[in-house]
């Protein structure tokens, strides 16, 4: 089975990488040449400098790969850094004070209008910060790639990696909130998104509990037609861990963190004893559970209103859109109806926009099959273009094409880390594997469905697309211990030579200690 | 170890690959059906989503636009848009109206400079502006030819001519406050003539170089007295009077063995439980105690018949008037065009007091109609019963830059569909309502019209103190129907539907025949 999945196990796969690698490059970089011939009709001054320092990172990238881990498998790396160099182009181009004309733009502004602040549309995109990030994400795959040898090392520390996890989980309580959800560290003007790393943890928690604990997670005490039920004291973990995400969902406002670690811990315990069971446990007890915070949400309003106004203006958007107020199934849109608006607001009813979502469904509706092309599109028109929404930003300039092969390359990234979870060896690491796996996909899944109106929206990241430190720093984490683990199981067992002639003796056992 | 120890040690618990691999095409399949999803908003709902009444995109550089023109039935370019400055590849357009605008306010609705729209600058603003989905043919032959595609042109079913009579007999009425008058073709269902007062010039909000200007003025015009922003030929209600007894003389008439000459009661007096009902004058048809033919009632309108008609259940009754009002078009939005409908029309019934019902009956108190529904009503009466849909756009046509940079017509891509809403009733009523519309002119209220040929009931309802509206609804030519129309005026209580109204229609009527 495993041989099967690796056929090229063995042999480093150094050269189709660096090929990938450079072709990855050259994408990135002729968007950033794009954007600029489009948007300021000449090279753009900054691209030179974009380009080398991404050539420089995925270069440095490379050859630590190439030292440390040369087995490991060839296309991860190349993926991350089309998508991370993709993410760039797009931040870039919404970026408006990368405008050759933006100096000129406001000057002019500020003198027709003496006093006001000049905000450029897409303000908060920030391609420079965004590029320090990268940089800091690659340094830190780096020590990862180098320090991490041996990934079992973490299963000794689970239950502390376990509480850190929950401590990062919980920390946003006692800060403010961003947009309504409280999933923010926020020190200063600089903000963490701890739940990113906290997927880190929480895997390597979960690997490591359920390697001891798959045995017994397997009995089954009852049948209930196809459906063989757990012990009752078996289901305690799954019960807490409920109860976590349904107050991640209740206090911090945020269903997608809820969904993505739910997610990740039901699909783990069916990994780890192949029981459906526990997947309809789980999903009915999330499900159940959501819909039970959703009518107490509606009917005593209080904190969890954030919830309710997803899935409000998920149900039905247009009345909500540029601020609307609901009370008692009846609302009021602030745009149509200003005084039933601020009525509705005085009498405690629930404040809503659907702005966002719906300006990401027109962007995606502008770019149709083809796209406007890179720079020739609208996306900086919402808000969040470069953020929540960046995946409808290149709906909308390299369109359902240029879509298409953004999922793909995330299809590819699944599965490559599903391949490395078949070929490993070891529980922990088939475990830990899958759950980053995994992860990536509900995270595609919650977010990209979100703003295309599948799902709820969630405040998740795209991965490595998104404007934002913590997630570009996470998932190059994980990217690093993917790496490692397929590098464990595709590097040759060492060989004991056979040859009788030669008189060198291998100690086996010892070799393998 | 080798591998194969490895794997023989492995033997007693399972190695988790099956599972792996399920749960791997889970977490495939859900990314599969995000793409699915993606597919379906950008390659099906994109075009909808496009013109999408919130999304602001098209609006961007609107202005730059050569946008399309509203021409009408006879070949008057209502509303029309010309360059700021010709020959200047990037020059802006300024939305333009002919010189009558404020007549045709009900059909072209406005254009303001700060992308407000009403009429069909609203209904048909996609296609105005060349960015209607079934432009996308003219685009992609445009992008081949190098032709650049322009806005389409709206070519509306109004008769200028009869549209600006209509417009200056309405506001020539010394005390008019409000009203409106609607002529439809009969056959086609065909809006020929939809007037409005009072009105404004819609040239006054449009100026694209000010749209400070344009809103305040349309802020003044959203304060202004009787709502001038507020067409009154489609949408808004006014008590019909005694032009709603046709739809109780019609829902008596189609009832098994009555006829225009059936005896129906007709009173001196309907108690209530506060004032009497009486007739506006009593003779020998009104007034009567044994009753008198219905025809006669008709002509002479006496209120106290209808009122009976409405309330009592052995010759009529409330129940059957309202399923007549219904099979007219009453209690439902009338779609006219996209974005484009009149409010529904109401007849009191079910749970209320006799007293609502019997002032109801004869067209006062709750029961409330829109002008168009009074024509739909007098068209389908001269239609021999079938009622047609009304509508305003004959057809659409996109248009392309020639290669002299001017406009050019290119295909037609809308065309207005004929369509039957139903028959509010048989061929042989409609026939003898034809016949009792002819005498309230020789006979009956309106002998003024005599020798007009035209045909109709009046209406006068009194609003309040000093406060009265005038209503003729009916059909031309008398002779041989070929309209159905609606005229409604509101003024002071010296009005009369036969004296006021009366004269509009046949104007109206006359402006069309010269054709």
């Amino acid at each position: 089975m495993s041989e099967a999945a690796t056929p090229t196990a063995g042999r480093t796969r150094l050269g189709a990488s660096l090929g990938l690698l450079i072709f990855a490059i050259i994408v990135a970089v002729s968007a950033f040449a794009q954007v600029g011939l489009v948007r300021d009709g000449s090279l753009p001054t900054g691209m030179f400098g974009y380009g080398l320092a991404i050539t420089v990172l995925a270069g440095v990238a490379f050859f630590v790969m190439r030292r440390f881990t040369p087995y490991a498998d060839p296309v991860l790396l190349p993926l991350a850094m089309l998508l991370n160099g993709l993410g760039l182009a797009m931040i870039y181009r919404i970026d408006q004070t990368t405008l050759l004309t933006f100096a000129e733009d406001k000057a002019r502004f500020e003198a027709t209008n003496p006093g006001k602040k000049f905000v450029p549309f897409g303000a908060g995109a920030n391609v420079f910060g965004q590029l320090l990030w990268t940089v800091l994400s690659i340094a830190l795959f780096i020590t990862a790639l180098i320090v991490l040898k041996e990934i079992k090392v973490l299963q000794r520390y689970h239950y502390s990696l376990g509480l850190a996890g929950l401590v990062l989980l919980i920390a946003p309580i006692f800060f403010p909130g961003i947009n309504g959800s409280k999933i923010w560290i926020t020190i200063g003007s600089f903000s963490v998104q701890p739940s990113e790393f906290c997927k880190f943890a929480f895997i390597a928690f979960f690997a490591a509990y359920l390697v001891k604990k798959r045995s017994a997670l397997s009995l089954v005490s009852r049948k209930i037609g196809p459906l063989e039920l757990p012990r009752s004291r078996d289901l305690m973990p799954i019960l807490a861990f409920w109860v976590i995400a349904l107050m991640i969902m209740a206090v911090e406002n945020d269903f997608g963190t809820a969904l993505l670690f739910f997610g990740l811990f039901v699909s783990m315990v069916y990994i780890a004893t192949g029981k459906v069971s526990w997947v309809v446990i789980g999903l009915g007890m999330f499900l159940g559970g959501a819909f039970l915070l959703y009518l107490t949400a509606s009917t005593i309003g209080g904190p969890m209103e954030h919830i309710n106004q997803r899935v409000e203006i998920w149900l039905n958007p247009e009345p909500f859109f540029g601020n609307g107020c609901s009370k008692g199934g009846e609302i009021f849109n602030a745009v149509n109806d200003p005084d039933g608006y601020k009525q509705c607001l005085a009498d405690g009813g629930k404040f809503s926009n659907s702005e966002q979502l719906m300006k990401g469904l027109f962007a995606l509706a502008q770019g149709g099959v083809l796209g406007t092309g890179l720079g020739q599109g609208q996306p900086y028109l919402n808000d969040l273009a470069f953020s929540d929404e960046i995946f409808t930003s290149f709906g909308e300039e390299i369109g359902l094409t240029g879509l298409m092969a953004i999922l793909l390359v995330y299809v590819l990234l699944v599965e490559r880390g599903f391949k490395i979870a078949i070929a490993t060896k070891d529980e922990f690491s088939k475990l830990f594997a899958g759950g980053i796996s995994f992860v990536f996909a509900l995270q595609v899944f919650a977010i990209c469905g979100g703003v295309t109106k599948l799902v709820p929206f969630t405040g998740l990241t795209t991965p490595f697309l998104t404007q934002g430190g913590s997630s570009l720093l996470a998932n190059w984490i994980l990217i690093a211990i993917l790496l490692r683990l397929s590098h464990e199981a595709r590097k040759p067992a060492p060989v004991a030579i056979q040859d009788e002639g030669m008189t060198q003796i291998v100690n086996l056992r010892g070799a393998n200690q | 170890m080798s591998a194969d120890e490895q794997r023989g040690s492995e033997a007693g618990s399972r190695n988790m690959n099956k599972e792996l691999k399920r749960v791997g095409l889970v977490g495939l399949a859900m990314i599969g059906l995000v793409a699915v999803n993606t597919n379906w908003i950008q390659a099906s709902q994109a075009d909808d989503l496009r013109i999408h009444k919130l999304n602001n995109r098209p609006l961007q550089g609107v202005s730059l636009r050569f946008r399309g023109e509203i021409i009408s039935a006879d070949g008057v370019k209502l509303a029309f848009s010309e360059p700021l400055s010709p020959g200047d590849p990037k020059t802006k357009y300024q939305r333009r109206y002919t010189k009558n605008g404020e007549a045709f306010l009900p059909v072209t609705g406005f254009f303001s400079g700060t992308m407000q729209k009403s009429g069909l600058e609203l209904s048909y603003n996609s296609l105005l502006d060349g960015l209607d989905p079934r432009q996308t043919t003219d685009s992609w032959i445009g992008m081949l030819t190098g032709a650049k595609p322009l806005g389409g042109s709206v070519y509306t079913t109004i008769d200028s001519k009869a549209q600006i009579r209509a417009f200056q007999a309405l506001s020539n009425q010394p005390t008019a406050r409000r009203g409106a008058a609607v002529v439809i073709d009969m056959k086609t269902g065909a809006i020929k003539v939809a007037a409005s007062f009072p009105a404004f010039n819609p040239n006054e909000v449009a100026d694209i170089k000010n749209p400070g200007d344009d809103q305040k003025r349309l802020n003044e015009l959203n304060k202004a007295p009787n709502a001038p922003l507020v067409d009154k030929a489609y949408s808004e209600l006014f008590p019909p009077g005694s032009s709603f007894k046709t739809i109780v003389a019609a829902a008596f008439l189609s009832k098994e063995g009555n006829t225009k000459d059936s005896i129906v009661p007709a009173p001196f007096t309907v108690s209530t439980s506060g004032p009497d009902i009486g007739n506006s004058h009593n003779d020998n048809i009104c007034g009567v105690p044994n009753g008198s033919p219905l025809i006669g009632t008709f002509a002479q309108s006496c209120n106290t018949t209808y009122a009976l008609l409405g309330v009592d259940n052995s010759i009529a009754g409330n129940n059957a008037v309202k399923t007549q009002a219904e099979k007219f078009g009453f209690y439902k939005r009338i779609p006219i065009e996209p974005d484009l409908s009149a409010p529904a029309s109401e007849y009191p019934h079910g749970d209320v007091d006799r007293d609502e019902i019997l002032r109801g009956s004869f067209g006062q108190g709750e029961t409330k109609a829109t002008v168009l529904q009074m024509a739909m009503v007098g068209a389908a009466i001269a239609n021999g019963g079938e009622m047609m849909k009304p509508y305003l756009v004959e057809k659409a046509v996109g248009r392309v830059e020639d290669d002299n940079g001017k406009p050019k017509e290119t295909g037609k891509i809308h065309e207005a569909e004929q369509e039957a809403l139903g028959k509010p009733i048989s061929k042989s009523v409609a026939e003898q309502f034809q016949d009792m519309m002819r005498e309230v002119v020789t006979t009956g209220t309106a002998t003024v019209l005599n020798g007009r040929n035209i045909a109709g009931k009046t209406g006068t309802t009194e609003l309040t103190a000093g406060r009265g509206g005038a209503w003729f609804v009916g059909f031309a030519p008398a002779d041989k129907p070929k309209y159905g129309f609606a005229v409604f005026v509101e003024g002071s209580d010296k009005l009369f539907g036969a004296s006021t109204a009366g004269p509009i229609a046949a104007d109206i009527i006359d402006a069309l025949g010269k054709q």
